[in-house]
């Protein structure tokens, strides 16, 4: 089954991945691969995760995504979980579950407000 | 006829009144021994009748003086007089008694004879004549069959009322009546079942037998059993209103087939359930070995009551557990007050089947309100155990996932010191003690301020 | 307890790809008994985790599903098996955290809490068995959907009597 790509996108200063439904664990190594090629590239603030989509988040996808976000923090940029479903918070809060320091946001709107807010090191 | 007294010794006329005397004695006891209901005779060593009393001469058809020197080969046929002649034998020589309960039937009716014979021994043991007292205990037999019978029914009812105590589904205890019903009539199997709304009958209890030995698999069977068509042996007894006994199904017009794999019905009773006097279901048994008879259908009719009583009271139950968790339901609505803010009042006990409700309400609400606050207020929540606090924090740290910050709002100082002690750990979470100061948080948290009105209207216009 | 008409089935796990094959397989049928949106993503992800385990420790195994019945209770049973080194310490195994393969640690505890029942078979160098059971909550609105062409057969015992 060939991995459904993902792709991650700049929107301002920020960079914003889009988690596909059902992520393979193929995706999601490819999502953390990409993240830190484009962080490399630009110089962002910091990187929103779309999981508006996403119904299952199993142990394999969180602690991706908190590797991925400590990498973005050693490369001075701060990672915010956008957009995930009710189902899948009860569930991730059962399973035990924890997102540790990264921040979460009710949807992309309010993640890229909150980076927004955040003093730019470069200085604007 | 000579006089008395004169011509006669002193001792003679001792010796008259002492023959008197006895004969009077012997009269009185003859008469005793006549007119006991007992049937009483004595044989002597050689098996011949020497005595015998009314009782025992009327069921010869003879008269009681006349028995002397007769034997049972006269009055009984051969083998029958034999064998009792061998038995008596058997006790004369071996100088015992015995004492024993017989079946026998006389003109089409039956009868319980208790026996009772012992061989009358002289003060060596030599065996003198045969003694023999049958006491006709029918009567007693009979009341001591119902009282069992009876027994058994009212153990039946006690089960039925302990059970319902005991059983958590109105199936449960439907399964136990039928039991019970089962034992009390020596049937094989059989079901019970209501008419529901639509007039058609749902079965709530199916014994065993019924179900291993039909070839339906098990969970079709359970859809295959409700909502069934009234008809058939058992439907006669829901329309007609009656008990009914069958004892040759196969020939019943109303007999229907049974499905495959089915034991084949050789006896039937079925007694509708009452209640108010209307009809409101039905039980039916199967298989007693001999048939049912009318004492089998009183027995079950007395059941009737308490069974349904007993599931009345336990569908009472479960309707008012149901009930019970809908008000609970509805106590717990996640409300927003303002734009960004939602309060979820909680009241009452959390069990863990309360909280996932809540929880979910409370997260899809925080989603579609979008609101950046939530304020979990716990003022009537009377009491907090470690499994409430857990469901609480739970609840909590799986909003904050969704990036929601939580206030935990209404923690009483007997709240708090119960949690403290109890070593719950709330120190990633804001907690408040009243919902006001939750509120306060909030705003703050929005970067909203309230500011009173102006005071007059003019002061405004500058 | 029975097997009803629903069906059951089994998925191959042999690679990460297979997860999700389970994972989509899960989702299916567990929608189809009607249980509620969360509690399809708990059983969807007890299963996850519960086949990654396999994949990562065993290599390979295999899912078996089935729907299960108990009076008028409908649920969904998974049941999770390998021929690999099998888990040395039950009660370790079970607890948060803990994990022999650098992972989260949170695969079978989590796969607990997640669902009603679990039961867990293991011997070291034999392999594991992990079965886990979710139990349908009628009350909890969706009703049952019957499968058409089961129904054709109850009837035809319906006409039997």
């Amino acid at each position: 089954m060939m991995a459904e790509s993902v792709s991650v996108n700049k929107i301002r200063d920020v960079l914003l991945v889009t988690v596909p439904p059902e992520p393979e664990d193929e995706t999601i190594a490819l999502l953390q691969g990409k993240v830190l090629q484009a962080m490399e590239r630009y110089e962002v603030k910091g990187l929103v995760i779309d999981i508006s989509t996403v119904e299952t988040l199993d142990s394999y996808f969180a602690r991706t995504i908190i590797e991925t976000a400590q990498m973005v923090r050693l490369m001075g940029g701060r990672t915010i979980v956008a957009g995930m479903r009710p189902g899948v918070a009860i569930t991730a809060t059962q399973l035990g579950l924890t997102l540790g320091e990264l921040s979460t946001a009710l949807n992309v709107d309010r993640a890229l407000d909150l980076l927004g807010q955040e003093t730019f090191k470069g200085g604007h | 006829m000579k006089e008395r007294g004169k011509g006669k010794t002193q001792s003679s006329v001792r010796g008259d009144k002492v023959r008197l005397a006895l004969e009077e004695c012997q009269f009185r006891l003859g008469l005793l021994v006549n007119y006991l209901p007992q049937k009483i005779f004595v044989k002597d060593k050689d098996l011949t009748y020497l005595f015998c009393n009314d009782s025992y001469a009327r069921d010869l058809n003879i008269k009681a003086e006349n028995i002397a020197g007769m034997t049972d080969l006269d009055f009984y046929p051969k083998d029958l007089a034999e064998k009792y002649r061998a038995d008596d034998k058997r006790l004369i020589d071996t100088a015992g008694s015995e004492l024993l309960q017989e079946r026998y039937t006389l003109e089409g009716q039956e009868f319980v004879v208790e026996t009772f014979k012992k061989a009358i021994t002289d003060k060596d043991g030599k065996t003198i004549c045969l003694l023999g007292v049958f006491n006709d205990i029918t009567e007693i037999k009979q009341v001591e069959m119902e009282a069992i019978k009876k027994n058994k029914v009212l153990n039946a009812i006690n089960t039925i009322f302990r059970e319902n105590i005991k059983c958590d589904t109105e199936e449960d205890l439907a399964r136990t009546c039928l039991v019970a019903a089962q034992e009390v009539t020596g049937s094989q199997f059989g079901f019970i079942g209501e008419l529901n709304s639509a007039g058609r009958f749902d079965t709530i209890a199916l014994s065993n037998p019924g179900w291993d030995a039909c070839q339906v698999a098990r969970g079709e069977a359970t859809l295959l059993i409700k909502d069934m068509e009234v008809r058939g042996l058992w439907g006669r007894v829901i329309q007609d209103e009656r008990s009914l006994i069958v004892n040759k199904p196969k020939t019943h017009p109303d007999r229907v087939g049974l499905p495959e794999g089915h034991p084949p019905l050789t006896s039937f009773l079925g007694v509708p359930l009452k209640h108010g006097g209307r009809t409101i279901g039905m039980i039916a048994l199967a298989n007693k070995p001999d048939g049912y008879e009318i004492a089998d259908q009183e027995a079950v009719e007395a059941l009737v009551t308490p069974i349904v009583e007993a599931m009345r009271s336990k569908l009472a139950d479960q309707t008012l557990a149901r009930q019970a968790q809908e008000i609970l339901e509805l106590s717990t609505p996640v409300v927003q007050v303002w734009e960004g803010v939602v309060v979820a009042p909680l009241i009452g006990v959390l069990d863990s089947q309360r909280t996932y409700r809540f929880m979910e309400r409370f997260l899809e609400r925080i989603v579609d309100t979008e609101s950046p606050v939530a304020l979990v207020d716990i003022t009537g929540v009377p009491t907090v155990d470690t499994e409430t606090a857990q469901h609480l924090i739970e609840a909590i740290t799986a909003a904050r996932l969704l990036g929601t910050q939580v206030v935990l709002t209404g923690v009483s100082p007997a709240i708090a010191q119960t949690l403290v002690h109890l070593g719950v750990d709330l120190s990633d979470i804001e907690t408040r003690s009243s919902l006001v100061g939750g509120l306060r948080v909030a705003l703050n948290i929005l970067g909203l301020e309230i500011i009173r009105k102006a005071e007059s209207p003019r002061e405004e216009r500058r | 307890m029975a097997e009803l008409g629903y069906g059951n089935g089994h998925i191959g796990i042999a690679n990460e790809g297979d997860i999700v094959t389970v994972r989509k397989t899960v989702r299916d049928k567990a929608g189809l008994l009607g249980f509620n949106p969360i509690d399809v993503t708990r059983i969807v992800t007890a299963a996850s985790e519960l086949a990654r385990n396999i994949v990562r420790y065993a290599g390979s195994g295999l899912m078996n599903w089935r729907v299960i019945e108990i009076g008028d209770r409908l649920g969904l049973e998974l049941s999770f098996e390998d021929q690999g080194p099998g888990i040395e310490d039950l009660e370790q195994a079970l607890e948060p955290g803990f994990t022999t393969s650098g992972g989260l640690g949170l695969g079978l505890p989590g796969a607990k809490r997640l669902m009603d029942e679990m039961e867990i078979k293991s011997q070291k160098g034999r392999g594991t068995r992990v079965m886990i059971r979710k139990w349908f909550r009628r009350d909890i609105v969706k009703p049952l959907r019957v499968d058409t062409a089961n129904k054709e057969r109850v009837q035809r015992f319906r006409k039997a009597g």
